[in-house]
């Protein structure tokens, strides 16, 4: 990876020199690009290019004292802010309140209603449980095949009187 | 014209059933079966490519279409034929069996023989149901891809295998008597099981007692498609299913069969039905925003990585319903693009999870963590594949799912942007057990010692993540030929259209 990065170092240092002007013109044409340079004054530019410049070698002083002159500097800064600094430090908490408000009842109702709940407890336990009825229905009508002659008898007797009840039935009704 | 047109769509079909059966007269060297299987199946392939090679996006119709009597009474026919909706289907199956193949080469040992010809037999019948234009040879193609599967399933899968096969089997064996019903009054009404000729009879009004009976003809297809869809709240046989299924089961499962459902609705509840479908569709595409949202956040909380692709599935097919009854052409063509799209990148994702699987032996996420320090190609690939389940612009998931939105957002402003929630929720559930796999510090020892990819299943990786690619950088290429097609298929939409506006 350091190779990449030296190239970056490189282009962050000298890329300002590259002469880049006319590579936007075919987008904004000639005419907006003069507006626009005309509009931003050349001291207006050469007053920016100073500040970014020392704002940039600001930190790079901050970070140089901070954390190679006096190392012992951030944690007493740390503590003298206090409860700000820990603040700052979870930014502003931003993660855990999202975490709290989107995430957790998105993933338990996920988990709790719609995985367990609905899936395998309305859709699954319906198609489980037809099978189950169907299983212990034929196990009660198994019952009756059950090898003894005398119940045979009985069931032969039993579907002669429902047939007989069924043409009288027919008949009164007729 | 040329001397294969007629018989293409034949050999392309039993090609594989053939093999199959020379399958049974090889002796059991199993490296002797694997071998013939891949060859019989990139040769299926390659013959497949004639399909697209010849095809006449002009011709309006079926093409390379064979009919002839099969049975005399009852009048069956063995009639196949070819349009732009199924080409591609035809195609998806072709290309990803030799994958199957491949991805299935040291991962069954036992039975070697009987698996390839299952798989063989698989592939003759999920063609056939692309192809058949009879409606009695459709329903024999339609179930007999029900047995390879669920053999595949019982006998080559892990866990609880056989609660998985047999509740595969009934929900779609149960659901799939009611289209039955439905075949058996269309036939006893026009004498034909003729597709074409029955969709000519009920247009012109030619069939006796259709106005009464046309929906409860509707719902007969409709719910054997939605079984296999699967469409909420029909889908709970689809994550077992896939959890126990050897990984060439799953990817086919996902990658062909549930397009068996949408291509039904699409060829035979638009297509003979156009009143009804207009009329179920407001509860129909309900039933998928449901689902492609309903799918996404259960898939988010699995905890094994097949369950969360399972349920992907669940709300990517939701895609493919709301654009199927939005009944637009964008609408249309995005859900055609998307059913070519979710076969590709979540057949992927299924061999990816195999292999996996062959080294670890579960699918628990929790097992898993850091894997892309000992496995770098292997987190690439996977990054790839998840990238265009996604739906990453320049990657086949993303011209689907825009179709389908556009689509659906034309019928009506709020399905489309329910619908749109759904591409956020996929990147939400693969991103997150992408990072629980793969990123971090490896978390169990063991897995440091994890081989990468082998050139085998390189092999196997990399057509698909070609395919993805391709698809999402010029899927011209596809909807060419998808266009026309589905604009003949909406016609029938328009008319109605200005039937109520004539009123």
């Amino acid at each position: 990876m350091t190779g990449p990065l030296m190239i970056l170092a490189l282009l962050s240092a000298v890329g300002g020199f590259i002469p880049v002007e006319h590579f936007l013109e075919p987008v904004f044409g000639h005419g907006e690009v003069a507006a626009a340079a005309e509009t931003a004054s050349a001291s207006l530019e050469t007053t920016l290019k100073f500040v970014s410049v020392g704002v940039a070698g600001l930190g790079i002083f901050l970070a140089w004292l901070l954390y190679y002159k006096h190392r012992d500097l951030p944690q007493k800064i740390a503590d003298s802010l206090g409860s700000f600094y820990q603040t700052v430090a979870h930014k502003y908490y931003i993660d855990e309140i999202y975490a709290a408000l989107f995430v957790k009842p998105l993933v338990e109702g996920s988990t709790d209603i719609l995985w367990h709940g609905v899936d395998q407890g309305v859709i699954d336990a319906a198609v489980n449980d037809s099978a189950v009825g169907a299983r212990h229905a034929s196990d009660a009508a198994r019952h009756m095949q059950s090898g003894n002659l005398r119940s045979y008898a009985g069931w032969v007797a039993a579907g002669g009187a429902v047939v007989i009840a069924y043409m009288i039935w027919m008949g009164v009704a007729r | 014209m040329n001397n294969l047109d007629s018989s293409i769509l034949s050999l392309v079909t039993f090609i594989p059933a053939a093999g199959a059966l020379l399958l049974m007269l090889i002796p059991r060297r199993d490296r002797d079966i694997r071998i013939f299987a891949l060859i019989i199946s990139l040769l299926t392939f390659c013959l497949s490519l004639y399909l697209p090679a010849y095809f006449h996006r002009t011709q309006v119709g079926f093409h390379y279409e064979v009919n002839q009597q099969w049975v005399t009474s009852p009048n069956i026919h063995y009639h196949m034929g070819l349009d732009g909706i199924s080409l591609w289907l035809v195609l998806l199956t072709t290309f990803l069996t030799p994958l199957c193949v491949l991805i299935s080469w040291k991962s069954i040992h036992e039975r070697v023989k009987e698996f390839f010809i299952l798989l063989l037999v698989l592939e003759t019948a999920m063609i056939g149901v692309f192809l058949a234009l009879d409606l009695f040879l459709f329903y024999f193609f339609w179930e007999s891809t029900l047995i390879p599967m669920a053999l595949l399933i019982g006998v080559y899968g892990h866990g609880r295998k056989i609660y998985a096969a047999v509740k595969f089997f009934l929900f779609t064996m149960i659901a799939s008597v009611f289209m039955l019903a439905a075949l058996l009054w269309l036939y006893a009404k026009t004498g034909s099981f003729d597709f074409v000729t029955i969709q000519n009879a009920i247009h012109s009004g030619r069939v006796p007692g259709f106005e009464a009976a046309a929906p409860w003809l509707f719902l007969g297809f409709f719910v054997a498609f939605a079984v296999k869809v699967p469409l909420f709240p029909l889908h709970t046989w689809l994550p077992d299913a896939h959890v126990e299924a050897p990984t060439a089961g799953s990817v086919l499962l996902a990658g062909v069969m549930l397009k068996m459902g949408t291509y039904g609705m699409l060829r035979f509840n638009l297509g003979l039905f156009p009143e009804q479908s207009r009329s179920n569709a407001p509860w129909i595409m309900i039933l998928a925003l449901i689902g492609i949202i309903y799918g996404a956040l259960v898939a988010m909380v699995q905890p094994n990585m097949k369950k969360v692709i399972a349920y992907s599935s669940v709300s990517h097919l939701g895609f493919v319903v709301l654009g199927i009854f939005s009944f637009t052409q964008a609408g249309l063509d995005g859900a055609m693009f998307v059913m070519l799209a979710h076969g590709v990148a979540t057949g992927g994702l299924f061999m990816l999870a195999g292999i996996l699987y062959e080294r670890k032996h579960t699918y628990e996420i929790k097992d898993m963590g850091g894997l892309a320090t000992p496995m770098p190609t292997y987190a690439t690939f996977f990054l790839v594949v998840v990238l265009a389940s996604v739906g990453l612009p320049l990657l086949n998931g993303f011209v689907g799912e825009f179709l389908v939105l556009a689509g659906a957002f034309q019928n009506r402003p709020v399905y489309g942007i329910l619908g749109a929630t759904g591409v956020i929720w996929s990147a939400c559930y693969l991103l997150w057990m992408y990072q629980r796999v793969f990123y971090g510090k490896v978390t169990h020892p063991e897995n440091n010692s994890l081989p990468d990819l082998d050139a085998r299943e390189q092999l196997a990786l990399w057509p698909a993540v070609i395919a993805a690619v391709v698809m999402g950088v010029a899927p011209l290429l596809w909807l060419n030929i998808i266009d026309p097609a589905v604009a003949t298929a909406l016609v029938p939409f328009a008319q109605v259209a200005s039937k109520v506006v004539g009123q």
